[in-house]
């Protein structure tokens, strides 16, 4: 076999309950150009952290050249010369592409940075990767796909052993995408180990020498790259088991029932393009996308949270002129957001100002609070969502994310909406709490209401939704109704090429 | 069962509530123990006299922090109260002696100090500049203005009808010590009640949470930047009243007073919290430590000092009480 | 390897720096054009004099802004130092230890900013500003009693550092334009410049690559502190005495030619070439008041105007940057709508 430059062997972390990485066991080979692959959450981040020292794992050995790390640290990447390009742009806006790319060690002559010979190297790589940007050009005026390449750049530069690529296609229009997988290429035609880490199928094939398919966060196989499809990916990819939970029985006549909101023709530029869908009442419509697909962008747009281009939403047939929340909101629509740290929660204010946020106008008397029916429709939601808390006045910050993430949902329901627009409804819940979620989405929908969901879980789409729609490079890549929704298909449609 | 843990939650609920309003208690402690100290220590500071300018000086300043605090807790500062205060109490001298009856002249003048509050507040929801570098502009604008004012205005004494208004008395004491009590019971009921101030904390505490859950953050914001203006304006034109002349120091650094009251009462930098009546309590406070240094035979020049002090000491304390919590 | 052409402004990042150039520029030939007495030696010495220590000064926030602080404590430190310098003299003691102390003191109060900001994580304004009024209040317990214009039997080394000039140029005016020059030289060509602008571009990123953005921070108030002393010490040799008034109010007028000069305070940007045009047209409208005999009252609402027009400026600049539609901006769309509305992303 040949030689091995970096091994995993049964390494184990969780989160408080939550199990990120079980019992994962590879390795990377000296030269070669190695894949994670597996669906957002399958634990490929988890992977990359404790391989940069970032997290210790709770068991098992990590070997890098041979001689296994002891000590976890940020510092490790640099010990042992891995460098990591990150999906988040770490970028600097004021600076030139030149002093982006030498960060830690820029040229010098005589103790003074030597800008000429930066400028020279820089334009140099720049050529490799066929880009006609000057080198001295600020980073500030560079499209978002030309600063990720900057980034990767910046990576090569570095001239590590190990070169670990998260999701470098992401940003990339289908040109510099090209470019940088024949770049790849030449760097591993030189020696250059790789660690790649995406979703695109077909990308993954194209460049590939072995694939690890991660999934629920353990190695289902490594394969190697020699006559391999599509298909053979994503039936490895998909099969997660989720609690046994039922399926929302299928019913046609949803279909028949009235649209409630029409999407047509919804555009933003670098986000998504030329969405439309109709919601009808009762229904529950999945969305389903890959990282850098434009769900997320869309979910925000669906919300009025940032602005369209192009395109227009009606709700029961009447246009929506001002598209910002609180037209939203006065026409029915509630919107649970993806990350409750960023938004959604008052983190630091009683749990029972928080489930009456959105109600407290209609819940008030010539302005002035009734702290009795707040406290009644706290403790009601506490009851309902069975959300174990001492007391209604206890801030979410001291909550488990299960516990927060239903004290949102109460939150989202209080002004009791007939849409919701549902981000990633158990993002950070244990699997109790999942269930709970799950549950309480699927009365809704039977009580009349209509939900978008936008998951990056594919399971449980699978199982609240009647319809899924499926993005790709931010545009909608296809339809799946029950019962033609499998999740090899949604795979297919999210990261294939066909 | 069910019924019982509903109870459970409630009363525990009621528990959690009264340990929340506990916040002013420290500031009240400290004041009063200060005063106590002052009064057993130096004769003359239980003086009738002495505690009756100590509140009067107190309560005219307290019709500014009013709003100055809400500002604070939604998140932004408004550092042109100083010299709104000024604008507003020159301004109306200013007309008066140029002919302009006196409520026509102090009403273009408070029209005048919200009119920079509504320009303070639109720049800051429409542009998202940071309220902080803005405010100073305006500061500076407006200081001008008010100089350009005091110099023609050459320290004439402003007419009686005027200077009588901070004369003016209800209950027995100066009309601004009964507009303080009120405000403060006012403060207290609307933070305790009322829906536009637990908006105002949902938008200082997490804007974009606010947004999702409909709270008009724009509107409220320029609101909250016309009051703290208007309030400083009134504050301004009873004090220009009081001193009956116009001086271009005046409300010189009274925003940093303001802060540091602010954060004393319990206001935080990072919004989302606040106490207007808590905030009059830190005016009193700061107020009686002057007055205590002056009885000591402190030099006066060093009540700067102690004010920067005590500026920097509650907001360490702050920073560090948010970093734990 | 061959580059291709550039414009120079472009390639040597000093396009803002050319606009503040212009217009200095243009205020300079209308001063000379519409007053004779702007040429005159008397008043070139005086914008000089005066223009050399805030250069000095200006040149030490550009820094404190492109670490993505400031600093208000910088007039109150000026005045300080210059005290303690006047004081140290006036004991008897000789040139170099008195300027010795008066440095020490502005290095001592940066050190002192550096530590709340970035070891205690206190907001840098009320930081500076809290350190500020304590600096003034030293001021005055230091000079309790002592004359207006005490402290004035000066060595003539000392003032001559202040007086001196050749072929009517000021010493200390060539001084702080060397200083510009070996500021812009190290901001741009060493290492120290370029960690000193990763940290005010994107801390977090900075951190990452292994820049002890801590560290950078307490320097750059150090600095800052440092240069503040500096031009104390030279506006007392200038003036020959202590003055317990020296740099009120100046903070404001630094911060406000470090704006106008291309810094920002989000970071990440500025140069020390930019800083001295701003201070030269803080300076050359502060001229044309005098020159044109307008109130001096109006130099504040001038200066005030100026900073509400930039930082609306770069607000607009930085939301057309994220696309959102000028009638979104100026807020005629729709009475209803919530401008709060773009997520982080």
């Amino acid at each position: 076999m040949t030689d091995t430059v970096l091994a995993l062997d049964g390494i184990s972390k969780s989160y408080g309950a939550v199990k990120a990485l079980t019992g994962v066991t590879f390795s990377i080979a000296r030269g070669e150009i190695h894949t994670l692959l597996g669906e957002n959450g399958a634990g490929k981040s988890t992977t990359l952290k404790i391989i940069k020292g970032e997290v210790t794992p709770d068991s098992g050995t990590l070997t890098i050249e041979g001689s296994p790390v002891t000590e976890f640290d940020p510092a490790n990447a640099d010990r042992y010369g891995i460098s990591m390009v990150h999906q988040e742009l770490a970028v600097f806006e004021n600076m030139t592409v030149a002093e982006n790319v030498f960060i830690d060690r820029p040229p010098c002559r005589g103790g003074l940075i030597d800008s000429r010979a930066m400028n020279a190297r820089t334009a140099e790589l720049l050529e490799l990767f066929g880009l006609e940007i000057d080198p001295r050009e600020r980073l500030l005026h560079l499209t978002p796909g030309q600063r990720q390449i900057i980034e990767i750049l910046r990576a090569i530069n570095a001239e590590r052993k190990v070169l670990i690529l998260d999701e470098p296609t992401s940003g990339l229009n289908a040109r510099e995408s090209e470019i940088l997988l024949a770049l790849l290429q030449r760097l591993r035609a030189q020696g250059q180990t790789v660690v790649f880490v995406s979703h695109r199928l077909g990308d993954v094939l194209q460049i590939s020498d072995r694939i690890t398919v991660l999934r629920d966060g353990a190695v289902v196989e490594t394969l190697v790259n020699d006559g391999l499809t599509e298909d053979h990916l994503v039936a490895r990819m998909v099969g997660r088991v989720l609690s046994a939970m039922q399926h929302r029985p299928a019913a046609e006549e949803r279909i028949r029932q009235p649209v409630v909101l029409e999407v047509e023709g919804l555009s933003r530029r670098e986000a998504f393009e030329d969405v439309s869908l109709a919601l009808h009442r009762g229904e529950i419509v999945g969305v389903y996308g890959l990282e850098g697909s434009g769900t997320s962008e869309l979910s925000h747009a669906l919300f009025g949270l940032i602005p369209v281009e192009a395109g227009t939403i009606s709700i029961t047939g009447e246009v929506v002129d001002d598209l910002e929340p609180l037209s939203m909101i006065r026409h029915g629509v509630s919107y649970l957001n993806s990350n409750r740290k960023d938004a959604g929660l008052f983190m630091s204010r009683p749990v029972a100002d928080n489930i009456s946020a959105p109600v407290l106008r209609q819940e008030a008397r010539f302005g002035m609070i009734d702290e009795k029916k707040l406290a009644a429709r706290a403790v009601a939601a506490v009851k309902r969502f069975a959300i174990r808390v001492a007391s209604t006045d206890v801030p979410p910050q001291n909550l488990s994310g299960g516990n927060q993430q239903k004290v949102m949902l109460s939150a989202c329901l209080a002004p009791d909406p007939s849409i919701l627009i549902v981000n990633e409804p158990t993002r950070g819940v244990d699997v109790g709490a999942k269930a709970e979620v799950y549950r309480a989405l699927t009365e809704l929908a039977d009580s009349g209401k209509s939900l978008i969901t936008f998951s990056s879980e594919l399971p449980e789409l699978l199982l609240l939704a009647d319809r899924i729609m499926v993005m790709r490079a931010r545009r909608i890549s296809g339809w799946l109704t029950r019962p033609a929704m499998t999740e090899e298909r949604v795979m297919a449609l999210a990261a294939g090429t066909r | 069962m069910t019924e019982a843990t509903s109870m459970a939650v409630a009363t525990s609920a009621l528990a959690e509530r009264g340990r929340r309003h506990l916040g002013p208690l420290p500031l009240l402690v400290v004041t009063a123990a200060l005063c106590l100290f002052l009064g057993l220590t130096r004769e003359n500071f239980f003086s009738a006299s002495n505690l009756y300018s100590l509140v009067y000086g107190v309560s005219i300043e307290c019709l500014a922090v009013f709003a100055f605090t809400y500002v604070m807790v939604l998140r932004e500062i408004d550092l042109s109260v100083g010299a709104v205060y000024a604008l507003a109490g020159v301004m109306s001298g200013y007309l008066l002696l140029e002919g302009v009856p006196m409520w026509g002249a102090i009403t273009i003048a408070l029209a005048a100090a919200a009119l920079v509050g509504l320009i303070n507040g639109l720049l800051v929801v429409r542009l998202r500049v940071n309220s902080l570098m803005l405010t100073i502009g305006t500061m500076l604008l407006v200081r001008g203005l008010v100089g350009v004012m005091t110099t023609t205005l050459r320290g004439n004494t402003f007419p009686r009808p005027f200077r009588a208004l901070s004369r003016e008395q209800l209950f027995g004491v100066n009309v601004s010590i009964v507009a303080m009590v009120v405000l403060a019971i006012a403060a207290i009921l609307f933070q305790q009640r009322s829906v536009l101030f637990r908006h105002m904390c949902y938008i200082g505490e997490n804007l974009r949470s606010a947004v999702i859950y409909g709270v008009r953050a724009d509107r409220i914001k320029v609101m909250a930047f016309v009051a703290s203006s208007f309030m400083a304006g009134v504050a301004g034109i009873y004090t220009a009243s009081r001193i009956t002349h116009a001086d271009a120091n005046m409300g010189l650094g009274m925003e940093f007073t303001m802060i540091t009251a602010a954060v004393l009462g319990g206001a935080s930098l990072y919004g989302g919290r606040g106490n207007a009546a808590a905030s009059m309590l830190g005016l009193f406070l700061i107020a009686v430590l002057i007055n205590g240094m002056a009885m000591y035979d402190i030099e006066p020049v060093f009540q700067q000092f102690v004010i920067g002090a005590l500026l920097i000491t509650t907001v360490a304390a702050d920073t560090i009480l948010k970093r734990r919590g | 390897m061959q580059l291709g052409s550039m414009p120079l402004l472009k390639r040597w990042r000093l396009e803002q720096e050319a606009i503040t150039f212009a217009v200095v520029l243009l205020l300079v030939i209308l001063l000379a054009w519409g007053s004779p007495a702007f040429l005159d030696s008397n008043n070139l010495d005086s914008l000089q004099t005066s223009m050399a220590p805030n250069m000095i000064i200006a040149i030490g926030m550009m820094v404190l802004f492109i670490v993505g602080l400031f600093d208000l404590s910088v007039g109150a430190v000026m005045g300080l130092s210059g005290i303690i310098t006047a004081l140290v003299l006036s004991a008897g003691y000789g040139m170099g230890a008195a300027i010795a102390c008066g440095l020490g003191v502005g290095i001592g109060i940066g050190l002192i900013n550096g530590l709340l900001v970035a070891v205690f994580g206190i907001n840098h304004l009320i930081a500076t500003l809290g350190v500020m009024y304590m600096t003034r209040g030293v001021i005055e317990v230091l000079l309790l009693g002592a004359p207006l214009a005490g402290f004035t039997s000066f060595p003539l080394a000392f003032t001559m550092l202040g007086n001196g000039s050749i072929v009517g140029v000021y010493w200390m005016f060539l001084f702080a334009l060397a200083l510009v020059v070996v500021g812009e030289f190290v901001l741009r060509r060493t290492v120290l410049g370029r960690r000193l602008y990763f940290t005010g571009g994107n801390h977090d990123a900075a951190r990452l690559i292994g820049i002890d953005t801590k560290r950078m921070q307490i320097g750059a108030l150090v600095f800052s502190g440092f240069m503040a002393a500096l031009a104390g010490v030279l506006v007392t040799a200038r003036i020959g005495m202590a003055n317990r008034y020296l740099g009120i109010g100046l903070e404001m007028n630094i911060i406000i030619a470090c704006l106008v000069g291309g810094g920002s305070i989000a970071g990440g940007k500025g140069s020390a070439i930019g800083a001295m045009l701003g201070v030269a047209f803080i300076s050359l409208i502060t001229n044309a008041f005098n020159l044109f005999e307008v109130p001096s009252e109006w130099q504040s609402s001038v200066i005030g105007a100026v900073l509400v027009v930039v930082v609306a400026i770069d607000g607009i600049l930085l939301l057309r940057k994220q696309r959102v539609s000028w009638q979104t901006i100026l807020g005629w769309r729709s009475p209803r709508r919530n401008s709060a509305t773009l997520p982080a992303e």
